[in-house]
């Protein structure tokens, strides 16, 4: 009933209203008494229009039960809502339940293959020789929304091409970045995962989709190695197991050279002392060899005596001795001769001798002031860096190699410069004595047909 | 790569082992051990005839009382002594080389070692020990060559001093059998 006032109270404040704003309309010049008029005349339209519609009860009886009939369609059409409403919001409740539950799996299962799809991806494809050729990667699943057939298939295809390209060894053309930063196609052979190398140098590693340089200090033997395999003579071929690390270690390894020079000045101090050690012993060793030469030659012929060689100066300043002063004298004088040709046969072994006991010593005192540098080093930067102390020591340590190095020959100068002088020293005493007896007994009566015979084979 | 006969493996892997001083100091050992074998067939082969001679000479003289007789004996006698020890400062040289040596592949050794430490990020065991190996080895072979070595060089000293007190002792007999022998041939004459 209420509903039926509130619909019939708006008509009729809708009616005023279009009464008021008729007549409004139709005074176009308002004074007070018109404005009078026009409402008594609407009063009276309006009692006029109450007082038919008194009269018309029936009609207003029969409107009331048709809204009353069609309020109870209404209701009962709205409960029957109600309920399919209810029902349907059950159904949906069940639905969402559902649907929730699968999307958990899904969504789990479909971030599970993204994950593993990058990780195959990030372990194949980072440093991997692999992609070097046209063989390609699995396709990322990050950005896919709904998972589909043909991406897991991708990803199969391209993991089978992937494992076929480790059991093969293939010959390309690639762009290889060269030690100075140049780029140049090279021809490169691919083992499976494990190498790549052009024919004369090892490849290093490269990030995804960077051209691969070389290895600027491949092994000598390595790189022929690469060239036998390369054209097919050999098949012996250096692989780096360790994925580059042992390549490494190999650049980062000194050479002869470099390691030379880390010795520092003690090192070339001993290395420059046993080359002037090395070339005093030369010269005197050669001086020596001519020396012996000449003393041969002399030997051979007894009476023509020479003064270009200390056998013949000796028995020449013999010679001229007054012989007629006793043995013992004349001995004395022999050995005056000798001893005055001594300093020219052992000229040069105290020098060698001496640097041959200097050097190691030398060695050493490099070896202790390196270990005091990094002893000093690891005061400053303290023992966080065990690596900063290995290399300090074993630069240390190349001085005492050095010195070392550098004594072994000087020792051997030394023990051929003194075999060879004593040889020739005991050659010429034994000489000159042999000389004196022949003269004694030549003088004697008895024995003149002896003595000058040397029954010793000859030395030197 | 050149084939090895499986005879020379276990050379093969004591280089590896030992490094380059290693074969240097097989070297010196085989050098030691010729010069050792070389003296003992000189001893056996060339001395005694040689000694043998000079005795035969030395007792042919007529003269032996003289000073100049008796250095003309030492004469002989030193140069022949001398024969016997002439390799002898190199016998010396290789035997004071080789403790040396052996220092120097101790020092390489120890440096690979280093290296190693300096490359490998942590102190591997595994890293070290071949280093370790390298630089061991050579000190203990170049002690045992020395060894052997001054064996030798004391065995040979002590035969060259013995043989110099030997051939004088001799060169003094040979003159007394021969004033035996002429005093017999007097008594027999008379």
């Amino acid at each position: 009933m209420s509903r039926f006032r509130w619909m019939t109270l708006p008509v009729v404040a809708a009616a005023l209203l279009m009464s008021l704003a008729g007549t409004a309309q139709a005074q176009t010049a308002p004074d007070v008494d018109s404005l009078r008029q026009a409402r008594q005349a609407a009063e009276m339209r309006d009692r006029q229009r109450l007082l038919t519609l008194l009269d018309d009860q029936k009609a207003l009886e029969s409107a009331l039960a048709d809204a009353r009939e069609a309020h109870a369609r209404a209701s009962r059409q709205d409960a029957a809502l109600r309920i399919e409403e209810a029902v349907r919001a059950l159904s949906a409740a069940r639905l969402e339940s559902r649907r929730s539950d699968q999307d958990d799996r899904l969504a789990g299962l479909l971030s599970a293959l993204a994950r593993h799809s990058s990780e195959v991806r990030n372990a194949l494809g980072d440093d991997s020789w692999l992609t070097l050729g046209d063989t390609p990667l699995p396709p990322r699943l990050d950005d896919a929304e709904v998972l589909e057939q043909r991406h897991l298939e991708d990803v199969v295809d391209s993991l089978a091409a992937l494992t076929r390209a480790t059991g093969q060894a293939t010959a390309m053309t690639l762009p290889v970045v060269e030690p100075g930063g140049d780029v140049r196609k090279r021809e490169v052979v691919r083992l499976g995962d494990f190498a790549a190398f052009t024919p004369d140098a090892l490849l290093a590693r490269s990030g995804a989709g960077e051209s691969p340089a070389l290895e600027p200090d491949t092994p000598k033997e390595v790189s022929r190695w690469l060239a036998d395999y390369a054209s097919g003579e050999d098949r012996t071929l250096a692989v780096d197991p360790t994925r580059g690390s042992v390549l490494e270690a190999l650049t980062q390894r000194p050479t002869l050279g470099q390691r030379f020079h880390q010795g520092g000045y003690v090192g070339y101090v001993v290395v420059t002392l046993g080359a002037l050690g090395l070339l005093a012993a030369a010269l005197q060793y050669a001086y020596l060899l001519l020396v012996s030469a000449r003393v041969r030659r002399q030997r051979r012929a007894p009476d023509t005596l020479r003064s270009n060689n200390p056998l013949g100066r000796v028995l020449l300043r013999f010679a001229r001795l007054d012989k007629a002063q006793p043995p013992e004298a004349l001995e004395a004088r022999l050995d005056e001769a000798v001893l005055a040709e001594l300093p020219r046969l052992e000229r040069g072994q105290p020098l060698v001798k001496l640097l041959a006991a200097i050097a190691p010593l030398l060695g050493l005192l490099g070896t202790v002031t390196g270990m005091i540098v990094t002893f000093q080093a690891i005061t400053v930067f303290g023992t966080g860096d065990p690596q900063l102390m290995a290399g300090g020591i074993s630069q240390a340590l190349v001085t005492t190699v050095l010195g070392l190095v550098t004594a072994v020959p000087l020792l051997f100068a030394q023990t051929a410069l003194s075999s060879r002088s004593r040889a020739l020293i005991q050659l010429i005493e034994g000489q000159a004595s042999a000389a004196l007896a022949t003269h004694l007994e030549a003088q004697s009566p008895e024995g003149a047909a002896e003595g000058g015979h040397d029954p010793a084979p000859h030395l030197a | 790569m050149t084939l090895h006969p499986t005879w020379l493996e276990p050379v093969e892997r004591l280089v590896d082992a030992g490094g380059m001083v290693l074969v240097v100091l097989a070297g010196v050992a085989v050098l030691v051990f010729s010069m050792a074998v070389e003296r003992f067939w000189f001893y056996r082969l060339s001395w005694r005839p040689a000694r043998r001679q000079l005795v035969r000479y030395w007792a042919a003289r007529r003269d032996h009382q003289s000073w100049s007789a008796r250095t003309l004996r030492d004469v002989w006698a030193d140069a022949l002594i001398a024969r016997l020890g002439r390799p002898l400062p190199w016998l010396k040289l290789l035997v004071a080389l080789c403790p040396l040596l052996g220092l120097l592949g101790t020092v390489t050794g120890m440096i690979s070692v280093f290296d190693s430490l300096a490359l490998s990020d942590t102190g591997q065991a595994r890293a070290m020990a071949d280093g370790v190996a390298r630089a061991t080895l050579p000190t203990l072979t170049g002690m045992a060559i020395a060894v052997v070595g001054l064996l030798f060089i004391s065995r040979l000293e002590h035969v060259i001093r013995r043989e110099e007190q030997r051939l004088h002792d001799r060169l003094a007999q040979a003159l007394e059998n021969r004033e035996l022998a002429l005093q017999a041939r007097e008594e027999k004459d008379a």
